[in-house]
């Protein structure tokens, strides 16, 4: 199998290349990262969830992939690893599962050769010895061929990342800023320092052909540039990048981690919410909005007393109703379905 | 029919990349198979399409998500597309919970009914996908350095 080490990029084509090669039905390791900062959106996400005003202010390109996953801030600090494989080879594991699992392992190996112990979590996660995400990664199908990929973190520049994303208030920004610091890591963290790229490519590469077999440095040819600049203009449409999404508005942060907010008009006004889940399970509640609670310093109670509990309405209700009535809280024209409306908007009662 | 503890009801088509079709006089409804949920994991997204979209056989024609993976789902038939399951863009596990009911995907107006000799159904499919399940273990097996 081919392997392209494409080192810096200008912007779209880190994401368009292997997107080219999948479409030509050809196999490859691709080992590329952006020069310029690029802001990434899954194949379901909404393009509203991003700040296009700041993005055009500081030149940063969005584009929408025919992957999975969230929306994601891109840049030369970042090393990605993307293979594509025919869906028959042998060698393309046969459930996202076994896919990830596979597929991570020469990650956790170039960690490992960096001095950076890293253990793989289901689904799609690479956490480091204290359960930090360090690699984020993802996929889909894309022709007859299963396109992995992934980033190495020589860096994450948290702030820009948290500035790229359309957020209700300055409130959830700071909450999604603390909650990647806290959850997030990167080799620079790790080490202190920032390898040198190259070694970091060449450790990839070795590990990658374990699993793949021997790879063969190869130029990329003319014929998938060309059809690369053809995606960049599909993929950056009007069309394409509005394109239907479905109604949920959750940020993943990754390591099983995400945080959701909500708001719903209720009779007694409006209630927003911020919610972080961990595994299906909630983490923390902030509550908020316009509408009259008594006592107002019992307000966090609420929030305490979901900590813990399942990311389901029936567990989340019971919670709030019960702290509801045993502090003969008073919120008129609000009851607990309201602020679990606010919680679980967008989804399934 | 059971094999390999993957459920597979009787009275439905299938092809070999695992959907299934309920055939009602022109009306297919087309859902993934229980191995296909099953080796997805939870379904996070479905795409929502618009109803009057043409589709074609063995043709991708809208995707699904889980865990972070973009999976696509071919017509099983030729067709218009005449409705789709609006409940999994609020819960898309109804099609891990219940593949071959609540979770169905869409609904194909069917142009060709002979288009139906190119899916398996009963004893057939079940050589095949007996046969298919057998081979996709002995690969896995392989690459994991199993037996």
């Amino acid at each position: 199998m081919k392997v392209y080490d494409l080192g810096v990029l200008p912007g779209q084509y880190s994401m368009l290349i292997f997107h080219a090669l999948a479409r030509m039905n050809e196999e490859a390791l691709v080992v590329v990262s952006p020069r310029d900062p690029l802001v990434s959106i899954g194949y379901f996400q909404d393009l509203s969830g991003v700040d296009l005003d700041y993005c055009q202010e500081h030149g940063i390109s969005i584009m929408r992939r025919e992957l999975g996953g969230g929306t994601t801030f891109l840049d030369h600090n970042q090393i990605f690893y993307q293979v594509i494989l025919k869906k028959d080879n042998p060698l393309s594991p046969g459930s996202i599962d076994e896919l990830y699992r596979c597929f991570s392992e020469p990650v956790i190996q170039t960690y490992g050769k960096l001095g950076i112990e890293t253990k793989f979590k289901p689904i799609n996660d690479i956490l480091t010895a204290q359960g930090k995400k360090i690699a984020g990664e993802g996929g889909g199908d894309i022709g007859d061929c299963i396109v992995f990929v992934g980033g190495i973190l020589l860096d994450f520049d948290f702030e820009t990342m948290t500035r790229v994303l359309q957020v209700p208030d300055e409130k959830f920004r700071d909450k999604m800023y603390k909650t990647m610091q806290e959850n997030m890591s990167t080799v620079k963290l790790e080490l202190g320092y920032k390898p040198e790229r190259q070694q970091v490519i060449e450790y990839l590469i070795d590990s990658f052909a374990e699993v793949l077999g021997p790879l063969e440095r190869a130029d990329l040819p003319a014929q998938v540039i060309e059809l690369a600049d053809k995606l960049g203009e599909e993929f950056s449409s009007t069309e394409f990048m509005n394109k239907r999404t479905p109604r949920q508005k959750q940020v993943p942060i990754g390591a099983g981690v995400s945080i959701k907010y909500g708001s719903y008009k209720a009779a007694g006004g409006l209630i927003q919410t911020m919610t972080t889940i961990r595994d299906g399970i909630v983490e923390s509640l902030d509550v908020w909005g316009d509408f009259s609670f008594y006592p107002r310093e019992k307000l966090p109670l609420l929030s305490k007393s979901v900590a813990g509990q399942p990311y389901k309405w029936d567990a989340v209700q019971a919670a709030l109703q019960e702290q509801y009535e045993l502090n003969q809280l008073e919120m008129p024209g609000v009851d607990m379905n309201d602020i679990c409306q606010a919680i679980f908007q967008g989804q399934a009662m | 029919m059971q094999y390999d503890g993957y459920n597979y009801p009787d009275d439905l088509y299938y092809d070999k990349r695992h959907f299934w079709a309920r055939v009602e006089g022109d009306l297919v409804t087309m859902g993934m198979t229980d191995y296909a949920v099953k080796a997805a994991g939870d379904l996070v997204y479905v795409e929502i399409i618009e109803p009057g979209k043409q589709v074609s056989q063995d043709k991708a024609f809208m995707s699904v998500e889980s865990g972070k993976w973009v999976g696509r789902v071919y017509a099983q038939v030729s067709g218009e597309v005449v409705e789709i399951n609006e409940e999994l863009e609020f819960d898309p596990t109804l099609v891990n919970q219940d593949p071959y009911g609540e979770g169905w995907l869409v609904k194909i107006k069917m142009a060709d009914p002979e288009e139906l000799n190119n899916l398996l159904k009963g004893k057939d499919y079940e050589a095949w996908v007996s046969k298919e399940i057998e081979r996709q273990k002995k690969l896995q097996a392989k690459r994991t350095g199993g037996n």
